[in-house]
C-alpha cells in the first residue's frame, strides 16, 4: 500500500464524486460574507449526508487561501466535522490554493484507483471575492489556470469558478474554466442558494449520471418547447 | 400462412405466454378441448414452469386463474402421458431441441419473450409456428415465412417530441386532485421531493401520488402513463401507476401503490451498509433478494414491458422477502421507449445514443440484468471496479476489464474488502455465466440467471456446501455493525431520519437535526415549480414510499428539469 490510509476511503461501493472547495478567506470576506459561507458549507454537507444518493458517494475536501493556503478538511476526514472558517488577512493567493486543490484531487484519484473504487471526474469549486494578491500571486495564478484548463479540456475536471460581490476580477476568474462561458456570480447573501445548487448538481451526477457538460449550463428552464394543455392533448391525439 | 384451429397438428410446443395471455379466452378453451382428446402431445421447456413461478409469486389478479387452469391442463395431459418437458433453459436451446421433434408446431404469442427473442435474433426455426395475437391464431410454415409477415414494432412518434406541458397549475399538500374517473384524492403529506416530482401520501394509506415538477410532463410521458394505467399491472410489489391525476383539469401526475423500505442501493453499499441494515443476513438473504427482483423483471417481460433503467436504486427493500420495484414510469412499454439510463448499467452499444431514439430489446435488458446480478451478489460492487485499472470506468467497461478469473488468479486487481472471497465461494455455474458476460461479452437470458440463482438458493438451503463460510454474506470476513460510523437503519425510516434520530455518536446527526430549524433549506419546499402556497408538511420520518428519486435534486430554486 502507498502513503494513504485506506480507512479514509470507507467501504461504500458507490461511484465517488470528489469535490474540493477552494475558498477565499482574505480580509474582505470578514463579517457577514464569511458567516454566510460557513453556514452555506454546513448546510451543503448536511444535505449531502441527508440524501440517500450522495451520502456515501460524495467525497469532500476544503482548502482556504488567505495569509496562507490551508487544508482545513482533507478528504476522508469529514466524520470529524467542519471547522469554523475565519477570514483575516490581506493576501489572496488563489493560484496556490487552486494548485493545492489539484494536488489533493489527484492524490484522491490515485487512492481510488489503488483501492478499486469507481469515481466521477472531480470537481474544483473556487470561491473568491477579489483578485490574486501576494508574492508571485499572478505567476502562480497563471500556472493554476494552465493546469485547470488542461484537465478540463480532457474531461478530467469540472470547474466551478465563483465570484462573490463587486470586487472580483471577473476577467481573471473566467480564465480558470474554458467550458464555463462566464464565472458564476453570487451575492454573499445568496450563498445558501449556491450551495443548494452545488448539492443538487452533485446529487444529479451521482444518482442519474448527469453529463458533466450539463454542469456548465445553469438554466432554470426545462429543455424543449412549452405548450399549453389544449396543444398538449392535440399531440397525444395525433399519435 | 393461414388461419386455422388446433386440429391441424398432433404435436405442439407450448410457450408459457399462451397461458399467460390467453387463459380464459376461447382460444385457450379450444386448445384444452384439443388436448382432452388424448391424442395430442404437448412439449414445454423448463422456462415454462419457471415463468409460471414468476407469475404466481407476484400474486396479481390473474395468478389464481392461471394456477387453476395450468393444474387442469397438466392434469389432463398427465392422464394421457402426453406432456413432455424439454430439459433446457432459454430460447435458443429450446428451439434447437424442438426442431428435432417430428411434426411439432410451436404455439407462441406476438409479444412473448420467446417470440421477441426469435425475431430480434432472426433465429431460424424450420417447424410450423402458430402465432397468436389479439383474437386469432395464424399458422406459418416456418420462421422465415413468419418473420417476413410479422410487422416490426416501430418506435412511437411521440418519443421524439420535445414539447412539454406548461400550464402554471401547481398543487401541494392539502390540495385535492382528481383521477380520470373524477375520484378525489387528497394530497395529505409529502414524502419526498425528487428530480422529476414529489411524492405525497393520500387519504388512502395504500396509495401514494406522484406530482411532477413543471417541464417534466412530455407527450411521451403522458401517453406512457395512460397506457400503463390501462395495462393495470396488479402485482403487489410493483409500484405501477393506478390512476392518472389532474388538477383543475390539467395533467399533474399519477397514483401508485405505496412501497416500503429503503433503496437497495443504500442497503447494498459495501460491507458496513449491508451489515448495519441487516446484521443477521446470510448469503441466502442476498440470494432471496436477487430472486425476488429477477422474478419481477421476468414478470414484466411477459407483459411486454422492458424496465430499461435497471439500477439498485430503483428498488425498495423491506426484507429479503419483500422488495418493491419503483420508478416504473420510465420503463419501456410496447413502442414507447425508456428515456433514461446510466453508463454503468446499460450495454456499451447504447452509449452515446439518445435513449428516446430507439426501442430497447430483451438482449439489452439481459446485460442490465447481469449487471444487477453481479451487484447484488457482491453487495453493491460494480463488476468493472478494478484496482489500479484505467483512468475511467468507461475504459474499464469498454475493454471488459473484469478482474475476476475462473482460476481465481489475478486477485490483486479485485477491490479490497473480501470481494475475492465472494467470487471464490460462488457456484461454478454463476461464476461461468458472470465471466461470459463481463469478460467475454457472451449474453445470458434473464431466465438463465433466474434458473442459476434458484439452484444457488437450493444448494444454500439444503446445506450442499461443505464450507460454512459459503453461507456468509461476506465469506471469510468478519464484519460487524459499526454503531458510530453509520446510523443504524430502522425499517420504515428513511436514512435521513435515521441520521436525525440516531443515538450513535454521529457528527451528522446534529447537523441533520438542525436542518429542520433552518428556513428555506432541505426540509422545506422551495421548489418554485411545484409549490403554490408552500404548505410545508413534509414528513421527514417517512421513507421514499414508491419513488426512486428519493431526496435528490429538484428542490432547489435554481433548478429546473434535469436531463438524466
Amino acid at each position: 500500500m502507498t502513503d494513504f490510509n485506506a480507512s479514509d476511503f470507507g467501504n461504500s461501493t458507490k461511484r465517488r464524486l470528489p469535490i474540493c472547495f477552494c475558498l477565499d478567506t482574505s480580509g474582505s470576506m470578514q463579517g457577514d460574507p464569511i458567516k454566510q459561507l460557513n453556514m452555506g458549507l454546513q448546510n451543503f454537507l448536511s444535505s449531502i449526508k441527508a440524501n440517500d444518493d450522495t451520502r456515501s458517494a460524495t467525497d469532500i475536501a476544503i482548502i482556504t487561501f488567505g495569509s496562507s493556503v490551508d487544508i482545513i478538511l482533507p478528504f476522508g476526514k469529514i466524520g470529524k466535522g467542519l471547522p469554523e472558517i475565519s477570514a483575516s488577512t490581506s493576501l489572496t493567493p488563489i493560484g496556490e490554493g487552486v494548485l493545492t486543490a489539484l494536488e489533493l484531487l489527484d492524490a484522491r484519484k490515485k487512492g481510488y484507483r489503488e483501492l478499486g473504487i469507481k469515481y466521477f471526474q472531480p470537481w474544483i469549486v473556487v470561491i473568491t471575492d477579489g483578485a490574486p494578491m501576494g508574492p508571485n500571486a499572478m505567476a502562480n495564478y497563471r500556472t493554476a489556470v494552465a493546469a485547470c484548463n488542461e484537465l478540463e479540456k480532457n474531461d478530467k475536471l469540472v470547474v466551478f469558478n465563483i465570484g462573490v460581490g463587486n470586487a472580483v476580477d471577473y476577467d481573471l476568474l473566467k480564465q480558470l474554466s474554458i467550458k464555463r462561458p462566464e464565472p458564476i456570480s453570487v451575492a454573499s447573501a445568496e450563498f445558501s442558494k449556491l450551495f443548494e445548487f452545488l448539492g443538487s448538481s452533485s446529487s444529479s451526477v451521482v444518482s442519474s449520471g448527469m453529463n458533466d457538460d450539463a454542469l456548465y449550463n445553469i438554466s432554470t428552464e426545462p429543455e424543449g418547447e412549452s405548450v399549453d394543455v389544449d396543444e398538449f392533448f392535440r399531440f397525444l391525439e395525433e399519435e | 400462412m393461414q388461419t386455422g384451429d388446433f386440429g391441424q397438428y398432433n404435436c405442439y410446443a407450448l410457450d408459457y405466454s399462451f397461458l399467460k395471455e390467453f387463459v380464459g379466452t376461447s382460444l385457450y378453451r379450444d386448445l384444452f378441448i384439443r388436448v382432452s382428446g388424448g391424442d395430442c402431445d404437448i412439449y414445454v421447456g423448463k422456462d415454462f414452469k419457471l415463468l409460471h413461478q414468476c407469475v404466481t409469486h407476484q400474486a396479481d389478479d390473474q395468478s389464481d386463474l392461471l394456477s387453476g387452469s395450468l393444474r387442469d391442463l397438466i392434469g389432463t395431459l398427465l392422464n394421457f402421458k402426453k406432456i413432455h418437458q424439454i430439459d433446457v433453459i432459454g430460447s435458443k436451446p429450446f428451439l434447437k431441441e424442438l426442431s428435432k421433434i417430428e411434426g411439432v408446431c410451436l404455439i407462441t404469442t406476438r409479444t412473448s419473450i420467446l417470440f421477441k427473442r426469435m425475431i430480434d435474433l432472426k433465429i431460424e426455426f424450420n417447424k410450423p409456428i402458430c402465432l397468436l395475437e389479439g383474437e386469432g391464431a395464424v399458422f406459418y410454415e416456418n420462421s422465415s415465412e413468419c418473420y417476413s409477415m410479422v410487422e416490426e414494432t416501430k418506435i412511437s412518434s411521440l418519443a421524439a417530441k420535445t414539447e412539454y406541458l406548461d400550464a402554471h397549475v401547481f398543487c401541494n399538500v392539502g390540495d385535492v386532485v382528481q383521477t380520470t374517473s373524477g375520484k378525489s384524492i387528497l394530497l395529505s403529506s409529502r414524502i419526498s421531493n425528487g428530480a422529476e416530482g414529489m411524492i405525497f401520501k393520500t387519504n388512502d394509506p395504500r396509495i401514494v401520488a406522484k406530482i411532477y415538477h413543471r417541464g417534466v410532463i412530455t407527450p411521451l410521458r403522458w401517453s406512457k402513463l395512460t397506457r400503463m394505467v390501462a395495462r393495470g399491472i396488479k402485482a403487489v410489489e410493483i409500484c405501477w401507476p393506478i390512476d392518472l391525476l389532474f388538477y383543475q383539469g390539467v395533467p399533474v401526475g399519477y397514483t401508485m401503490r405505496f412501497g416500503k423500505g429503503s433503496t437497495l442501493s443504500n442497503i447494498l453499499d459495501g460491507p458496513d451498509a449491508v451489515t448495519n441494515a441487516f446484521p443477521d443476513w446470510k448469503r441466502v438473504d442476498i440470494v432471496d433478494t436477487l430472486l425476488n427482483l429477477l422474478e419481477k423483471f421476468l414478470y414484466l417481460h411477459m407483459n411486454d414491458i422492458i424496465i430499461g433503467d435497471i439500477q439498485l436504486k430503483n428498488a425498495l427493500l423491506y426484507s429479503s422477502a419483500s422488495c418493491y420495484l419503483i420508478d416504473m414510469d420510465s420503463c419501456q412499454i410496447g413502442n414507447l421507449p425508456c428515456p433514461v439510463g446510466t453508463e454503468e448499467f446499460t450495454p456499451t452499444e447504447l452509449w452515446g445514443h439518445n435513449f428516446v431514439d430507439f426501442l430497447r430489446t430483451l438482449r439489452h435488458e439481459d446485460y442490465c440484468i447481469a449487471m444487477l446480478v453481479f451487484s447484488v451478489l457482491f453487495c453493491g460492487l460494480h463488476p468493472y471496479a478494478t484496482r489500479n485499472g484505467k483512468e475511467t470506468l468507461r475504459e474499464e467497461i469498454l475493454e471488459r476489464n473484469f478482474p475476476y478469473k475462473l482460476d481465481n488468479s489475478g486477485k490483486e486487481s479485485i477491490p479490497l474488502g473480501g470481494y475475492d472471497h465472494i467470487w471464490e465461494y460462488l457456484p461454478d455455474r454463476i461464476r461461468n455465466m458472470l465471466y461470459d458476460v463481463f469478460a467475454l461479452g457472451i449474453n445470458h437470458e434473464a431466465i438463465e440467471w433466474y434458473a442459476a440463482v434458484l439452484e444457488y438458493k437450493d444448494n444454500l438451503i439444503s446445506n450442499k456446501f461443505e464450507d460454512p463460510e459459503s453461507y456468509k454474506v461476506f465469506p471469510k470476513m468478519d464484519y460487524h455493525k459499526t454503531p458510530d460510523a453509520a446510523p443504524v437503519m430502522v425499517k420504515g425510516r428513511s436514512f435521513k431520519s435515521n441520521i436525525i434520530y440516531s443515538d450513535a455518536n454521529n457528527p451528522f446527526a446534529a447537523a441533520a437535526r438542525s436542518i429542520d430549524d433552518t428556513p428555506g433549506l432541505v426540509a422545506t419546499n422551495t421548489s418554485f415549480y411545484a409549490s403554490r402556497n408552500r404548505k410545508d408538511n413534509t414528513e421527514n420520518n417517512e421513507n421514499n414510499g414508491g419513488t426512486g428519486d428519493g431526496d435528490r435534486g429538484g428542490r432547489f430554486p435554481f433548478f429546473g428539469k434535469r436531463k438524466k
